[in-house]
């Protein structure tokens, strides 16, 4: 009896201390943007902590504290910000507990191409795996069939071979499982009305309600940056809060799978960086985790948060990070400087071959890793801009 | 909803944010915005139809009222379909109950006969107006009143010799075909030989078997019985000098005949003084019927070739009367009987074409609708081109109706396992949905025409199989049934599936 006990108690610390880790983890986080003054960062991620806990109250004050922000932040932000901020954080961290991560698959992809009737474009058997939480990254030159894949995976284009495998859903019909998955091309389709109210349709036809309904437009316009925007109509903002208010749109109907065309095509620097993060961010919600599955040219960007990256050139997957990666036979390394190439391979000794793009040195070694050439650069007095190790990159097949 | 438009109050905008939170597929549809706007447009539209200075005894000035209104009910339904209607739950690929197609064209169907009702409001409004302006008893009273004094007034010209037919019985054999009267009627007695009688013509004799006969002589205003098969039938002149057109059988029972009038009128010789009463009174009541337009009739001068009747017709200015008379019974009995029946289908059959047309609009791409327009378009040209040139009759043109469902439901149910969206198929959903409908009516014509083919080929002409016209009805409702359960079962569920199938 006196063993049943402990075996359960060991159970349930074990549990406990499991589940609340990454959540205090998250937490202790967001104290410290606080105290190091990022706060925009922090105010984003305590939207992100209040919607795990799946309470309205919690998601309101959230939204206050967001609203709040937003109003000081040119002026300085008040004590009051700090002290509402905190004690918000404080109720988040009592009502963790209740959440277990676990990781679900979400679609299996087996051998899937397609070949189209008019043109020579086909694109070449690819089998790949989305599980909850997962950021999954196709990269590649234009026309080489990055959007196709994407289509195919969304259910638009009908598949010439292979097949795709949806786990969670029992019998799904195509309905079923486009409801469950959301895909945003890359040109936008026109939304007519005010944004805001585009936004609530979006959340009431996936069946979030009533107030639920409001505070959840209010938490998406906040977390995205569009509340300013948000009475404003399709033509009166530009393309990349287009962008922004699609993905707002989309992530209210609360998907499963969310696949996105070149999300970076309209977004500037900043929003790219922020954009990328806060999917996958999002992609791990304790409350909502979902598959991402999305194609742009912005390699490095895409490699920095995504799980996996796909390189697809001339329809087939030419490589993919993780398992291939532990492939590569040299270091690689992308650097832009002011010295001449004679000045590079003087201090390269042979060790290494160059190419030089117009912009940038490519630097292929058999020997030397990326921090042997940087000290040896930095040892010669060599200038450097840009320097970047893209051994395990996709960028090396480019 | 927060837009600004114009006339929309606070309560609407409160009702319209409630059902964008709660009830999207109904807020999709749009229809507190036509109801509201629609019921706001029909109450303008009747305030000016009302304040319209046309007199109920004038010419009907529908036709135009109802063509303008039309324009503006185009108009409405485009910006409801084009401005209202962007938003669809179905594409958006959300929750959508069983019935939702059900309750969505049921929502289209209501929208929709408020736009097409726009069109029923002046003719309303004109019956209305002229209910107030006259009543039924009034315009009988009136017209009797006319007929009586005129009757009296020239009393003097209605003293001659009637005219008589010579009507005998003989055998069915020997029996001459006669005119039949439609308005025979029974006296209560007969007036023997009232004044001189003269033949109208030496022929005017008529040979009858025994029920022409019977008939002949019940429908008689008085008779001469010169043996028991052979009597003169005399017939009162015409004194019904006002004779408007009722557009209502019922009234006709309430005016007085040419026999009436002769009875009430003869015998009772008015003096000079109470002439001029007469005809003081006759002024005032066609004063009343009489339209200023209408008045250049008396224009006309009387003519020496004028017969007895032309003259009273132009003293009186009695055509001008008349119309304006028929006009105010036209406006009043507009609804009446059969018409009221067509009105009613023009309604039904309307609001039901558009509504299913929005309906296909909504759940197939824009393309595939308007291909299946195109199609439906040029099967219908190829089919009457084909069924001309062979000369088809009507069982074969209800044939190749026939053929055309079955055909368009095969092709539609193709989607149940098809792994490809494909146009055909969605061309033939949307045809079939649109026809299905007209199934039982089509199905009934075809049954009766069969029918009516075996009783010819069985040299039985004027029999009809049945009557069509009472069975009519319930196909059509049968019709309507089918659509529903149809939308509710196998058609939503071709349009969930269809639509969400990958493109090729």
């Amino acid at each position: 009896m006196l063993l049943r006990w402990y075996g359960n108690f060991r159970f349930f610390t074990r549990t406990f201390i499991l589940t609340l880790k990454p959540m205090h983890k998250r937490i202790a986080e967001i104290q410290s943007y606080l105290q190091h003054n990022d706060h925009s960062l922090a105010v984003r991620r305590i939207l992100d902590a209040s919607l795990d806990t799946a309470d309205l109250s919690l998601l309101k004050e959230a939204i206050q504290v967001s609203q709040l922000y937003r109003q000081y932040k040119e002026a300085g932000l008040p004590p009051s910000f700090f002290e509402t901020a905190n004690t918000l954080l404080n109720k988040i961290n009592n009502v963790t507990e209740r959440f277990t991560e676990s990781t679900r698959l979400l679609v299996t992809a087996t051998e899937i191409g397609k070949t189209y009737g008019s043109g020579n474009f086909s694109l070449k058997p690819i089998s790949l795996q989305v599980k909850t939480g997962d950021v999954l990254g196709i990269v590649g030159e234009n026309g080489n069939g990055k959007t196709t894949l994407l289509r195919c995976m969304a259910g638009q284009l009908a598949l010439d071979s292979g097949e795709l495998h949806f786990p969670q859903l029992q019998n799904p019909d195509h309905y079923e499982i486009k409801h469950q998955l959301a895909f945003i091309p890359q040109r936008i389709p026109k939304w007519y009305g005010q944004l805001k109210d585009n936004l609530h349709f979006s959340a009431a036809i996936s069946g979030v309600k009533g107030e639920e309904n409001t505070v959840m437009v209010d938490f998406m316009l906040e977390r995205l940056d569009l509340t300013p925007y948000a009475h404003l109509t399709w033509n009166q903002i530009s393309s990349g809060y287009r962008t922004r208010f699609e993905i707002a749109r989309i992530l209210l109907q609360k998907p499963k799978l969310l696949i996105l065309d070149e999300p970076l095509a309209n977004l500037d620097i900043n929003a790219q960086q922020s954009i990328l993060t806060d999917l996958r961010f999002m992609a791990k919600s304790v409350h909502n985790p979902m598959g991402i599955l999305l194609s742009s040219q912005q390699l490095h960007e895409v490699e920095k948060i995504a799980d996996t990256v796909l390189l697809i050139k001339k329809g087939s997957c030419l490589f993919r990070t993780g398992e291939q990666e532990k492939t590569a036979t040299a270091f690689v390394i992308e650097l832009e400087t002011t010295a001449n190439r004679d000045q590079l391979l003087t201090v390269l000794a042979a060790q290494g071959e160059l190419q030089f793009n117009g912009g940038f040195y490519t630097i292929n070694s058999a020997t030397l890793p990326a921090q042997e050439i940087l000290t040896k650069l930095v040892t010669a007095g060599i200038p450097i801009s840009y320097f970047r190790d893209i051994t395990h990159s996709t960028k090396r097949f480019i | 909803m927060n837009i600004k438009r114009p006339l929309m109050p606070g309560f609407l905008k409160r009702v319209d944010q409630k059902l964008l939170l709660n009830k999207p597929g109904i807020w999709s549809t749009r229809i507190h915005l036509v109801v509201y706007y629609g019921i706001l447009f029909l109450l303008v539209l009747g305030v000016i139809c009302f304040l319209e200075p046309n007199d109920p005894r004038a010419n009907s000035t529908t036709e135009p009222w109802v063509g303008f209104v039309s324009l503006i009910a185009g108009i409405g339904f485009i910006v409801w379909m084009i401005y209202l209607l962007r938003f669809n739950v179905f594409k958006k690929y959300g929750i959508i109950h069983p019935l939702h197609a059900l309750v969505t064209f049921f929502l289209y169907f209501i929208s929709t006969g408020i736009i097409v009702s726009f069109g029923y409001v002046h003719p309303i409004v004109e019956t209305a107006k002229a209910n107030m302006a006259y009543s039924t008893k009034e315009i009988v009273d009136d017209v009797n009143n006319i007929n009586i004094k005129i009757y009296q007034l020239e009393y003097n010209q209605f003293q001659g010799k009637w005219d008589y037919d010579t009507v005998e019985l003989v055998k069915k054999d020997t029996a001459v075909a006669a005119p039949v009267y439609d308005d025979a009627q029974t006296f209560v007695d007969t007036i023997a030989a009232p004044v001189e009688a003269v033949s109208r013509n030496e022929y005017d004799h008529y040979q009858y078997d025994s029920t022409g006969f019977s008939n002949k002589i019940n429908a008689a205003d008085s008779l001469i019985k010169l043996k028991d098969s052979l009597y003169l039938v005399y017939q009162t002149p015409q004194l019904q000098f006002l004779d408007p057109y009722l557009y209502n059988v019922g009234i006709k029972e309430h005016l007085l005949s040419d026999f009436e009038l002769f009875r009430k009128v003869h015998g009772h010789r008015s003096t000079l003084a109470q002439q001029d009463t007469i005809y003081k009174e006759l002024s005032l009541l066609l004063k009343k019927y009489e339209y200023p337009v209408y008045a250049s009739y008396p224009t006309v001068e009387v003519g020496t070739s004028d017969s007895r009747w032309e003259i009273i017709q132009k003293k009186y200015r009695l055509p001008g009367i008349e119309s304006s008379i028929s006009h105010v019974l036209k406006k009043k009995y507009r609804w009446n009987g059969n018409d009221l029946q067509v009105y009613i289908r023009i309604f039904y059959y309307l609001t039901l074409g558009f509504t299913l047309l929005i309906f296909i609009f909504r759940h197939t791409t824009v393309r595939t609708f308007f291909l299946s327009i195109l199609a439906g378009v040029l099967i219908t040209i190829f089919t009457v081109l084909i069924l001309s040139f062979a000369r088809a009759e009507a069982i074969q043109v209800l044939v190749c109706l026939s053929a055309y469902v079955v055909l368009f439901l095969f092709l539609a149910s193709t989607v149940f396992w098809a792994k490809k969206r494909s146009a055909i198929s969605g061309i033939a959903l949307n045809i079939f949905t649109l026809i299905v409908a007209a199934v039982p009516i089509s199905l009934l014509a075809l049954y009766y025409e069969y029918r009516h083919r075996q009783l010819r080929l069985n040299n039985i002409y004027d029999v009809e199989p049945f009557d069509l016209e009472k069975y009519a009805i319930y196909a059509e409702v049968g019709g309507s049934v089918l659509l529903l359960v149809l939308i509710s079962t196998y058609l939503s569920k071709a349009y969930r599936r269809w639509y969400a199938l990958p493109e090729n």
